[in-house]
């Protein structure tokens, strides 16, 4: 008999159907979950499961659905052996032993953080010990479906290939518009789940046949592997407050046998459909020609909602979030100022970048950490795709497999240890992998000894079944003034590896001009000839007009920039952006003529100039702080207090003088002032809201504290510890809802026993003064201005 | 789809609704809410449930929902609707990148997403009240998790016979907090008599006095 890997992708292969409705028929109860039939009602399950098999399908699934420990805390296994064993027996029953028997995989219905509260390696952990209970009872394939969020995907493929070496399936559920809930398109999604060694993918549930149509073409378009199929009977209606599915078997028949036309290789239904449905689809589909599924060899690099695909067009990669020669970046990372760096990568994206390159290698910090830290709160903020950026293969490896999406590493070298450390790990993630022309005799000094690297790289990466479009080969740019050839050894490595090694070219641009004046306008003509020479990708600073200006007008010029349009919308924004400036200042409030009034109205940008301004001429920062800015800050928070101002206006204020702030901070660098005290905020265990405590942060720092944010979701141990740590005494913890003022008492309790001394301050949505007692908090604050008054009379500060 | 939203609705949820016009910061709700548009994702589940009695007690689809004032709005009622409902994940990524670079634009978002979420359930909620006219039903107010005596703990039960994670991607963490944050769930009663009201209002709510978001002020 065929294993399932040799019958796929060269024959018709079909699935099975909807198992809901035909248990409801036979008394499944409203939120009754089917997989405890198992064991309650086996012979239910077996008629399920032997009505698709008589149907003619060659996978069925598990009835394991919702089998996971956070539906059945109280364990999984016995749900898992017996849907197989049942399988098994089912298989007999049908004398169908020729099919495969799948263990079914669906969401955990929980999401995962950072947005959630499930932890990335809790969801791998929680699949894996599904998975391995049902490979060890004999399943035959994987088949992960339904799945609505792109990470959680990705966890459940990770967990599948790490807990069995059976051939694993994975489908998700689109909207309409060809979207996960959690953003992903089958662009960004598809190179991802390949990447991670899926055997089959593709789409089910949520649309009937007709409605994927148009999502099954961008799937087709982006994958290489055989695609799967199963629609629902049909868009849910709702007839008497129940939903129900009304495609016929005939009628689902008709779709799915232009569907198969279309380029499917497996399929099958889900809601609504039946047996009937599957035996009407298979009897029509089987007599068409098979067409299997073709390679695509796309490099394609992805968020969770973005796909950047290299080779289009000129890609540029964002090198500002890089410690490198930057005291302020370095500063930030070792005070755990992750804003600074996070606002970083915001500039980029708004400048154009494509991908931003991560780095936070700096010494005296635990860069995993880190790493991960940065990496999973840029991709809560920005929708663009990372590239991973360290020298330590233990950081790329801890980042790669915590990415959503399919990332980039920066980088591999030619060198024995760094092919032996890190292609392993881009092949096992599914990385685009960038390669460094150089091993450890150095950089060659010519073109021919940089591509025989290159092509070293490659067919070591091949040999790990990284595929040859997976790779980013980099050049090398050396300094001109040291090397007068150095520029045109590297433009003929990029022509070179675009033309003899066949994978794309990336490059860092500005070594090139080290140690000459006009840096820029070098780094430019570089960059424009190394794309006339067929370079893909520039590692470069998108803040910089001038390089930006050299790459859209490269693509313009190379046909790469249909109709030019992004080279015109670039200058054409830059117009538009002075237009809508100019228009907005007529109608907004007349322009201050100082600094205090800047912050009084709220006008950012004017209040950074003026504080340049006064800075350059002499004022000194502690004046302009004691003299313009707490002055105005105090008359707009008396004005909050007595109702004058409300909180938008207030909020303005401060983001006028947290701009303020940065250029003072900017331009006193290491001298900075000393803080009038330090206060831990922190949003308690179980809460995921934060914007509170981030309104009380921005305005104590306004007011001169110094606030050591824990975050949100942070264990009542972690405040405390924090506390003790730090040696700080004012605590406030925030809380939305009444079932998280529990762990705000938690936390209160803690300090009480361990560190009496310490004074808390509580604030949040359903809390009062008479609940603030009630769970023996020293001070209750209505908002954050009460809380910057508790602060100052705290310290001593008070009026 | 769009959803239509007074600014009112906004300032409201911005403690505005004693403050006096202000052409700046109407004119920054009317851009937010603007933005808003084109990030919002709205997705829906609803079902009508069989509605029994048990000491005074509703019960819905067989499960027992203790709370003296969610009785006293299903008074009557035979049937009752659940709804869980979602303006989507785009938005709560945008207010968190708002956080990072002005609190003022995360806080104008957060109002307007929190209006915008109730603007829409409100046209859910028109639904099922079409559907429930079309069975010969009156509806009632809707009534959610939180309010009143109807402890949070029944958002499990929701969750449990709505199944909003796959249905509209709605999920609940362990502290039973709903993501994406702009998400509703209701009760909502169909009786075989008319009632008067057919809306929730605020003075049914416990929290009416301390309550900064107040309406009709």
């Amino acid at each position: 008999m065929k294993t399932l890997r040799e019958r796929l992708n060269s024959e018709w292969l079909f699935c099975d159907g909807g198992s809901g409705t035909i248990l409801q028929r036979q008394g499944l109860r409203p939120g009754e979950f089917p997989d405890t039939w198992n064991l309650t009602h086996p012979e239910a399950i077996l008629d399920l499961y032997s009505g698709y098999l008589n149907a003619g399908c060659d996978i069925f699934n598990t009835n394991t659905f919702g089998t996971n420990r956070f539906h059945f805390p109280e364990g999984t296994d016995e749900i898992v052996r017996a849907a197989v064993s049942l399988a098994k027996e089912a298989r007999i029953r049908t004398g169908r032993e020729d099919a495969f028997i799948a263990l079914d995989i669906g969401p955990t219905g929980k999401l995962l953080e950072p947005y959630g509260d499930l932890p990335f390696e809790e969801a791998v952990d929680a699949f894996g010990e599904v998975i391995r209970t049902g490979a060890a009872c004999g399943a035959d394939l994987v088949l992960i479906e339904t799945m609505n969020d792109s990470y959680e995907a990705k966890a459940a493929l990770l967990a599948a290939k790490e807990n069995c070496s059976l051939p694993v399936f994975i489908t998700t559920t689109y909207d309409s518009e060809g979207r996960l809930l959690n953003g992903a398109s089958p662009e960004s999604l598809i190179p991802m789940l390949e990447g991670l060694g899926a055997d089959a993918l593709g789409i089910n549930c949520s649309l009937g046949p007709d409605e994927m149509v148009s999502i099954i073409d961008r799937i087709r378009a982006v994958t290489s592997l055989p695609l799967i199929v199963n629609p629902n009977a049909g868009l849910p209606k709702t007839v008497e407050g129940r939903t129900v599915y009304l495609v016929s078997p005939e009628s689902f028949t008709r779709s799915m046998t232009a569907i198969a036309a279309a380029g499917a290789q497996v399929m099958g239904g889900c809601c609504g459909t039946t047996p009937e449905h599957i035996r009407s689809m298979r009897e029509a589909v089987r007599k068409l020609p098979f067409v299997p599924a073709k390679a695509k060899k796309r490099t394609i690099v992805t968020s969770a909602q973005n796909a950047c695909e290299i080779g289009t067009r000129g890609i540029v990669i964002g090198e500002r979030i890089n410690p490198t020669g930057k005291k302020r970046f370095r500063q930030a990372l070792l005070e755990n100022d992750l804003d600074y760096v996070i606002s970083q990568g915001l500039d980029q994206e708004d400048a154009g970048a494509d991908i931003l390159d991560v780095n936070v290698g700096v010494p005296g910090i635990d860069e995993a950490a880190v790493m991960k830290n940065v990496m999973q709160k840029l991709q809560a903020v920005t929708s663009l795709p990372l590239q991973i950026d360290s020298s330590d293969p233990r950081v790329l490896e801890c980042a790669v497999r915590l990415y959503n999406g399919k990332p980039m590493i920066n980088s591999v070298s030619g060198k024995k240890e760094s092919l032996e450390t890190v292609l392993p790990i881009a092949a096992k993630y599914g990385a685009v992998v960038v390669g460094l022309c150089l091993d450890e005799n150095g950089i060659p000094e010519t073109a021919d000894g940089r591509i025989a690297i290159g092509r070293r790289i490659i067919e070591e990466a091949e040999r790990l079944g990284i595929p040859k479009h997976d790779i980013v080969l980099d050049g090398l740019t050396l300094t001109i003034s040291s090397e007068a050839n150095a520029a045109r050894v590297t433009l003929e490595t990029v022509r070179r590896i675009r033309e003899e090694l066949g994978v794309h070219a990336i490059l860092g641009v500005s070594n090139v001009s080290f140690g000459l004046p006009e840096r820029k306008v070098l780094n430019a003509a570089f960059l424009t000839m190394a794309m006339q020479n067929g370079l893909s990708s520039a590692i470069i600073n998108p803040n910089d007009a001038l390089m930006m200006s050299a790459l859209r007008a490269s693509d313009a010029l190379l046909g790469q920039d249909e109709n030019c349009l992004r080279y015109i919308d670039t200058f054409r924004e830059s117009a538009s952006v002075s237009m809508t400036l100019s228009g907005k200042k007529t109608t907004a409030a007349a322009e201050a003529a100082d600094l205090f009034g800047c912050i009084v109205h709220g006008q950012t940008s004017q209040a950074a100039a003026f504080t340049k301004k006064l800075l350059e001429s002499g004022t000194p920062a502690m004046e302009l702080i004691d003299s313009q800015l707490i002055p105005a800050l105090d008359e707009v928070g008396k004005g909050f207090e007595k109702k004058t101002v409300f909180l938008p206006q207030l909020l303005m204020s401060a983001d006028a003088a947290k701009a303020s702030f940065a250029v003072i901070k900017d331009a006193m660098k290491d001298s900075g002032s000393e803080p009038k005290g330090t206060i831990i905020l922190a949003t308690v265990k179980g809460d995921i809201h934060d914007i509170g405590k981030n309104i009380v942060k921005v305005l104590l720092e306004n007011y001169g504290y110094n606030v050591l944010d824990l975050g949100k979701d942070v264990a009542p141990e972690t405040i405390v510890q924090a506390a003790i740590d730090h040696n700080v005494s004012l605590v406030g913890l925030s809380a939305l809802m009444t079932t998280t003022v529990t762990s705000m008492k938690e936390t209160i309790e803690l300090f009480r026993k361990v560190r009496p001394d310490t004074t808390i301050i509580v604030g949040g949505a359903v809390l009062t003064q008479e609940y603030a007692d009630q769970i023996g908090a020293d001070a209750y604050a209505k908002d954050a201005m009460e809380t910057v008054r508790f602060a100052d009379r705290f310290f001593g500060f008070a009026e | 789809m769009s959803v239509t939203c007074e600014i009112r609705e906004v300032r409201r949820y911005l403690g505005m609704q004693r403050a006096g016009a202000d052409d700046v910061i109407d004119e920054e709700i009317r851009r937010t809410l603007a933005d808003l548009q084109e990030w919002i994702r709205p997705a829906s589940v609803y079902s009508i449930f069989p509605l029994t009695w048990q000491d005074g007690m509703p019960v819905i689809a067989g499960y027992l929902f203790e709370s003296r004032d969610l009785a006293r709005n299903l008074k009557g009622c035979s049937k009752a609707a659940l709804l869980a409902a979602t303006i989507g994940m785009e938005t709560d990524r945008h207010i968190r990148r708002a956080q990072i670079r002005s609190m003022k634009d995360a806080a104008l978002l957060q109002a307007a997403s929190a209006a915008m979420v109730e603007k829409y359930t409100d046209i859910i909620n028109e639904e099922i009240i079409c559907e429930g006219k079309n069975m010969g039903l009156y509806p009632r107010p809707r009534y959610s998790p939180g309010y009143g005596d109807l402890s949070l703990e029944t958002q499990k039960i929701v969750f449990t016979l709505l199944n909003p994670e796959k249905h509209a991607g709605i999920t609940l963490t362990d502290s039973l907090l709903m993501v994406p944050s702009k998400s509703i769930t209701a009760v909502i009663g169909l009786a075989e008599t008319e009632s008067s009201c057919i809306r929730y209002d605020c003075e049914e709510c416990t929290m009416r006095d301390t309550c900064a978001f107040r309406s009709g002020e």
